[in-house]
This record gives C-alpha cells, structure tokens and sequence, in this order.
C-alpha cells in the first residue's frame, strides 16, 4: 500500500466509523466528517485568513504604492523592495496560501474517501474490503447505505420533474451544484475586503476567483457523485460561520459594488 | 493582470484534472466481463465491448464505433435464445444493449432503468430477466416484434451485482443488501426472502432442491427453496465473492483469503481439505472434464481432482478476477491489470494466443 493509499486509508476509516455510530446515514456521515476537517484545519484558514487581510492591507499602504510606482519598470528592483516592505512589517507573503496548499491533499483524499467508501464498482468494493480496519465490522457495514434525502450520494444529483425533459440534463434540474455555486459565490465574495486601489492585485485576483471557483466546483458537483457536493455544501457554509464569527465577513461585498470601501464623510 | 488570469485559470484546470484523475471517475475501473460462444470470445472491457475470434485471436468487432466515458462495460454479456449478445452499461449512461454476435451492431437496447447494469441478465427460453442496482428486476420478452419488450418489473430494493439463478420454477436473486429473493417469474411477485450475514457479490446455485449462497459474511449457506430454511452452514476463513459450482454432489468454491473449498452439498461438510494456493480467489470456478479450473488473485490458473494438490496450469501476468470460460478446445482467462486483455489456453494450460492490451 502507498503512502498515499494509507492516507486515504485513514480518511475511509474515520468516514466508515462516523457512519456506524450515527446509525449508518452516509449523508450525515460526510457532513459530520466535514465539520471535524474544519475543526482540525481551523488553525490553518484562521492564520490564512489573516495574512490575507493583511496582504490586502498592504496594496493600501502608501509605502508600497510608492514603491509600487517608483519601480514600475524595475521588476527585480521592485521584488527586492517589495520583500523590504514585506519584512519590516512581519508579513510572510506565502503564508496566504500555504494553507490553501496543505489543504488540497485533504481535498483530494475525502473526494477519494467518499468514492472509494460508496464502492459503486467490484473494484472498488475489493479496494474498500481492503482498506477497512479491524475495529470495524465490515461484513455487517457493507454495503453502505448511500441514499440520504432524495439523493443517491454515489451518483450526480438531478430532481426530476415529470414531463420536464432538458437533453444536456438528464439527471434533471441540478439542485446541488447550483447550492455548490451559489454557496461558493458568497463565501468567495464575504472574503473579499473592499478596496479603493484601482491597481489592487489581490482584489483583481480575488474577483475572478468568485467567477471561476462557483462555475468550477458546479461543474465538480454536477458531473461527480453527490456526496461530494454535500461536502462542499457543508464547507461553504462552515467557512461561512468562520469568517462571520471572527468578524471578518464583509457582508457588503455581496451587494453590486459592494467592494468598494464607504465614501469618507 | 492578463498572466495572472491565465495562471488562476490553469491552476483551477489542473485543479479538476486532479480531482477527475484521482477520484476513480467511472472510466474503465473493474475487471472485464467474458462470455464465448463457438467461434467467438467477447469481452466486456471498460468503454467497449470486443468481439476476438477463437481459431487465432484476431479482433472482430468492437462496440461501439465511438467510445466515450458514458458507457462503461464490465458484467459478463449472456446471449439471449437466438444467439443475440446482451450487455449493460455501468455508464453514466446506463443502457442495457442487443448486439449481432457477427457484427457487433445494435439490433435493440433498454434505456429505462436508474442505476448500473453490473449483473448479467439470465435468459430463460424468450424471456430475459435483468436485474439493475437500483433494486428492479427487470424482464424482458424478446420475441416481441416491438421495441418496447419490457413486459413487467418486481421492485426488490437492494442493489444486484450477481446474475440471478433458477430451478425452473423460481427465480433466485442475490443483492448486495445481504438479501436473497425468491421470485415467481410468471406472478412477477416475491415468494420469500431470506436475510444472511453478508453482502452477496456472487450468484447463487440451485440444485437438488436447495440453493446454495456464498456470502461475505465468511459462510456458504444452504437455503431449502421449498420452506425458505437455512439448512446448513458451512463457515469459510475469508468472504465469498463468486458463487459455487455443483459436480456430482460436491460444490466446489474459493474465498478472498485464498482458500479453496470443496464440501459435500447434502451436508456442508467438507469433501476434501481445503487448499490455499497463492492468492485471493473471487471468481468462480469452472468445471471441465473432472477437473475443477480456478483462478487466483495473483495471475496463477489452477486445475483440481477432488483429493488431490491444486496443479499450476499457467501463471500470467495480471490479476485474475474473472471467472474463466471454456470455448471449443479452449479455456479463456481475461487477465486485469496484465500484459494482455485475454489469454487462450488448451486443456494442459498451454497458451494457444493471446489479445494484447492495447486495442487494435
């Protein structure tokens, strides 16, 4: 087994255990395992969240806009100045998105966990027997109970409605995937601290992510298996309550034109 | 800002390449499906269908013209009473298909069940009955001029991976809900149902007026078709995927920790020791001139004489999960995960031909 396979492994387990203790609901299963990832990674997208804001901050700053304009078209100049500023105010630049990146094996080994728990294939189901622990009965688990609500979580959600046939839609009107956008689109946009730099490349960054990341994990949500949309269902709204309880939601940025900071009175 | 949008908009692509790549997405992920009359072999290989003919191993057909990631093929195909290939889609799309065995063309398909077609359909004389893992049995009569052959479902619940079996008289089903089912196949209603310890990936064995269900919950149980009665138990070491096969009252079957049983079937005891060759065994066995032929997990062909050592046939590389077919003077094993799709052996194990991997 791969380092990678263990990895994932671990993930199976924590899922499989959640889903016996909780009366066999895969459903509230993911959310459930949803909610213990935040809590473990809370440490990493608090630290995120505050190098962000004062990544922001900076593009504010007068002393970077000065260097900003006195280097323009000194670009080694203008990096060596930047990591100056940088370092006299304690920022470390990468420490926004390490975080992000320490996430993303996290990311892909629940997405995996979840597929390979569902076992919609003989292979799969091999693999899953394999990579179930002791403490677990596996011959009573499988196999696992993946309805919940109206969904099957180990297929792509549709609701159906009768005599409604739309040909690029034959799982019917993806109810998922477009929560999964929406949900995106607002934790993207409450992140978002206005600004008043037209020239502001973490704000300019920022706006096409609250484009590309709603339409990308819709397309995830309505292309994969269900359970996976729950997931992200449930992590949008949890870096939601996030952001809100540590006071940095910026509920304007919701509004059109609401990234722009309030007039001085 | 032109760079950095173009940088955002790779790392999201390579974001979802990632994503599609590691999440086991429903391209091409099990163990072919084999069936073979005659003259041909066909394999139900990930998103086609081959059509390889025996006397030399040379493609025929493939199915379809245009393989795309919504059909995906793996259940053995079955042949309906006039020689017509039936195989499901475990696809996105999931459509269950009539094929001509000479050209591989389209002559009918079924697009109105929910989920997988993971197990083979059996056929009974004109009637074919298919079940589909969002718990319908399907049942399909084909001599029926019309397009629409459906002529009844028994809504069971449960997910069925395994082709159902029957006496004459009843239908036997088997679901991974650990359920078996009893079906009258002309009321299209459930006469009884049993409940075992297990999942039951395998097909269930009737004979003799009992019905013999292998299942993970490490027994093979011996059901009474008449009273609906466990009649007997016979424990195993690990699970039981493929089911049993019947010679001359002794059934003979492996198990996922590399066990292979044989036990009388009046009283579930054993016939002979078990033996453990090398490997897993999921397949079922295949019996053929007084010897029992089995595959294991790590590429090793088996032949066995009850009372006697397991005699090596022929070690190929690759993951032997499918259950071995005979055909004319051959025996055909599709290896997974090997240096060929599938392998044609004599009687002695010798390697007749073979089909490379990548197809032609």
């Amino acid at each position: 087994m791969s380092p990678w396979d263990i990895f994932v492994s671990i993930f199976v387990n924590t899922l499989l255990w959640i889903y016996n203790l909780i009366g066999q609901n895969f459903g509230v299963a993911i959310i459930l395992f949803t909610i213990l990832i935040k809590v473990l990674t809370w440490p990493l997208n608090a630290s995120q969240l505050k190098s962000a804001k004062a990544m922001q901050d900076m593009q504010n700053d007068k002393d970077w806009q000065a260097i900003q304009k006195k280097y323009a078209k000194d670009k080694e100049k203008l990096a060596q100045e930047q990591m100056r500023v940088y370092k006299e105010k304690g920022i470390n630049p990468f420490s926004s998105c390490l975080p992000t990146l320490i996430q993303l094996p996290v990311i892909f080994a629940l997405y995996q966990s979840i597929t390979r728990s569902l076992a919609s294939t003989p292979l799969a189901l091999l693999q899953l027997t394999r990579s179930i622990g002791s403490f677990l009965d596996v011959s009573a688990l499988i196999p696992l109970n993946s309805r919940f609500l109206w969904m099957d979580l180990g297929l792509p959600e549709g609701i159906l409605i009768p005599g409604m046939n739309i040909s690029f839609l034959p799982n019917g009107i993806p109810s998922l995937a477009i929560i999964v956008a929406l949900t995106t689109y607002i934790q993207t946009k409450l992140t978002t601290p206005p600004t008043a730099n037209p020239n502001d490349q973490s704000a300019a960054m920022s706006k096409m992510m609250s484009v590309y990341m709603p339409l990308l994990l819709g397309w995830f949500a309505l292309t994969f298996p269900s359970g996976l949309a729950v997931y992200f269902i449930t992590s949008n709204l949890l870096g939601i309550a996030q952001y809100a309880m540590m006071g940095r939601a910026n509920w304007r940025g919701l509004l059109p034109g609401g990234n722009k900071p309030a007039a001085a009175k | 800002m032109k760079t950095n949008r173009m940088i955002l908009f790779l790392a999201l692509a390579l974001l979802a390449a990632l994503l599609s790549a590691c999440g086991g997405s429903p391209v091409a992920t099990t163990w072919p499906g084999l069936a073979a009359s005659e003259q041909t072999a066909y394999l139900a290989n990930g998103s086609v269908v081959l059509a390889i003919r025996l006397s030399d191993g040379e493609e025929l057909w493939s199915f379809p013209e245009n393989p795309g990631a919504k059909l995906i093929f793996y259940s053995n195909p079955v042949f309906t009473s006039d020689g017509q290939l039936l195989v499901g889609s475990s696809g996105a799309d999931h459509t269950l298909f009539r094929l001509d065995p000479e050209t591989g063309n389209e002559t009918w398909s079924f697009s109105g069940a929910d989920n997988h077609w993971v197990a083979s359909p059996l056929v009974v004389g004109e009637i074919v009955y298919a079940p589909n893992t969002d718990g319908t049995l399907y049942i399909f009569d084909m001599s029926i001029e019309e397009a629409d052959k459906l002529t009844g479902t028994v809504e069971l619940g449960g997910r069925f991976w395994a082709q159902p079996a029957t006496d004459g008289t009843l239908l036997f089903l088997t679901s991974l809900d650990h359920k078996v089912f009893a079906v009258d196949p002309q009321k299209k209603t459930i006469v009884w149902e049993v409940e075992l310890d297990g999942a039951i990936a395998g097909s269930p064995l009737a004979a003799d007026g009992k019905l013999y269900v292998g299942s993970f919950g490490t027994t093979l149980e011996a059901i009474d078709i008449a009273t609906h009665k466990i009649v007997w138990t016979a424990p195993t070491e690990g699970w039981l995927w493929g089911g049993p096969v019947l010679d001359g009252g002794t059934l003979y079957f492996g198990d996922l920790d590399g066990n292979f049983y044989a036990i009388n079937s009046a009283d579930g005891k054993p016939a002979a020791d078990s033996t453990k060759p090398d490997g897993a065994i999921l397949a079922a066995p295949l019996f053929l001139d007084g010897q029992v032929i089995f595959v294991t997990e790590n590429g090793t062909v088996y032949s066995l004489t009850l009372g006697e050592d397991p005699h090596s046939m022929e070690k190929l590389d690759g993951k032997l999960y499918t259950a071995p077919v005979t055909a004319g003077n051959l025996i055909l094993i599709a290896p997974f995960q090997g240096e060929f799709l599938l392998v044609a052996l004599d009687m002695d194990g010798k390697e007749e031909w073979h089909y490379p991997m990548e197809q032609k």
